[in-house]
């Protein structure tokens, strides 16, 4: 997902589900990154804190303030969060902003810093982004390629390989083989 | 510009076609086949075609689907399509072919700009046009 399209979702979202339509920013939050596919704890905030403060969640990993907004202009979902609050960040980007409000806010100089003194950040450092396609399991690597007609490459995580091979829009297509 | 669906938005944009593909897999109790796979097909009327691909190899299956698209061209009297789905028998969604997309574009240049619904994640689906794909 580039830059872009992370802005599209968080726009449309914002737009057109009503849980995001309110001031509880967990709610918008949890629209934001259903639509996303990206992983967020059960719970109330307090919860949702304390488990992503384990830096043991999915794909959540802690960062810097400007850390976590440099992920957001990759297309990469971050967030800062508190006990009392979460911010979704938007990327920064002329063509397609979001309009800030007080759950999706662009960190730059005009920030102000007693808006986010309190936020601690993060990003999901997932190796699959948001917005990647998933796509069959083959039972071989030669039926796949023959099939997808192109080059795979691979990851190898948590003893598993994961392949895929990439979109000409720069997204890619994970598949599985038996 | 991709769209992204969650299971609820899908519904209204894509219900059609993915209650198209159920319902073929759902009805079929014939030989089981390695290749088992559904494409339903929107064209530029609003015909729908479903498409059912059954194959041993690879390369009998993306030949299948190639044969649909004159198929197609012959009933319908149009060759231009708007939106795909590509099912297989476990539901699973994928891309069509890599030779079926390229047929496609062969056939009319305005294919290249045929919508793909794709998996993203858990219940979350993303719609792209074939030339971001290939």
């Amino acid at each position: 997902m580039n830059k872009k399209q992370y802005n599209n979702v968080i726009e449309n979202t914002l737009k057109h589900e009503q849980s995001a339509q309110t001031d509880d920013s967990l709610a918008t939050a949890r629209a934001i990154f259903d639509n996303m596919g990206v992983a967020l704890p059960q719970g109330d905030m307090k919860t949702v804190y304390e488990t992503i403060k384990t830096d043991n969640y999915m794909g959540w990993k802690s960062c810097t303030m400007q850390e976590a907004q440099e992920a957001a202009d990759n297309g990469t979902a971050a967030i800062g969060i508190s006990e009392d609050r979460i911010v979704v960040l938007s990327a920064n980007d002329e063509e397609q902003s979001v309009a800030q409000t007080t759950s999706v806010i662009l960190l730059d100089e005009e920030t102000l810093e007693d808006a986010v003194s309190s936020l601690v950040f993060y990003q999901y450092s997932n190796m699959r982004s948001c917005g990647d396609q998933y796509g069959a399991t083959w039972s071989s690597l030669d039926a796949a390629m023959n099939y997808y007609g192109t080059d795979y490459t691979y990851t190898y995580c948590g003893g598993y390989y994961n392949y895929y091979y990439t979109f000409s829009d720069g997204s890619r297509m994970y598949f599985r083989v038996a | 510009m991709s769209e992204i669906y969650s299971k609820t938005t899908v519904e209204s944009e894509w219900g059609a076609m993915l209650s198209l593909a159920k319902v073929y897999f759902e009805s079929y109790s014939q030989k089981k086949y390695e290749y088992h796979q559904c494409l339903v097909l929107t064209t530029a009327n609003g015909e729908q075609a479903v498409c059912p691909i059954t194959a041993n190899s690879v390369d009998a299956l993306k030949s299948q689907a190639c044969s649909y698209i004159e198929s197609l061209i012959k009933k319908y009297k149009d060759n231009s399509i708007k939106k795909i789905i590509c099912m297989w028998e476990n539901n699973t969604i994928d891309v069509p072919s890599l030779n079926f997309m390229k047929k496609l574009c062969e056939t009319n240049k305005e294919n290249r700009n045929a919508i793909v619904l794709l998996n993203a994640g858990t219940d979350v689906y993303i719609a792209k046009k074939i030339v971001d794909i290939i």
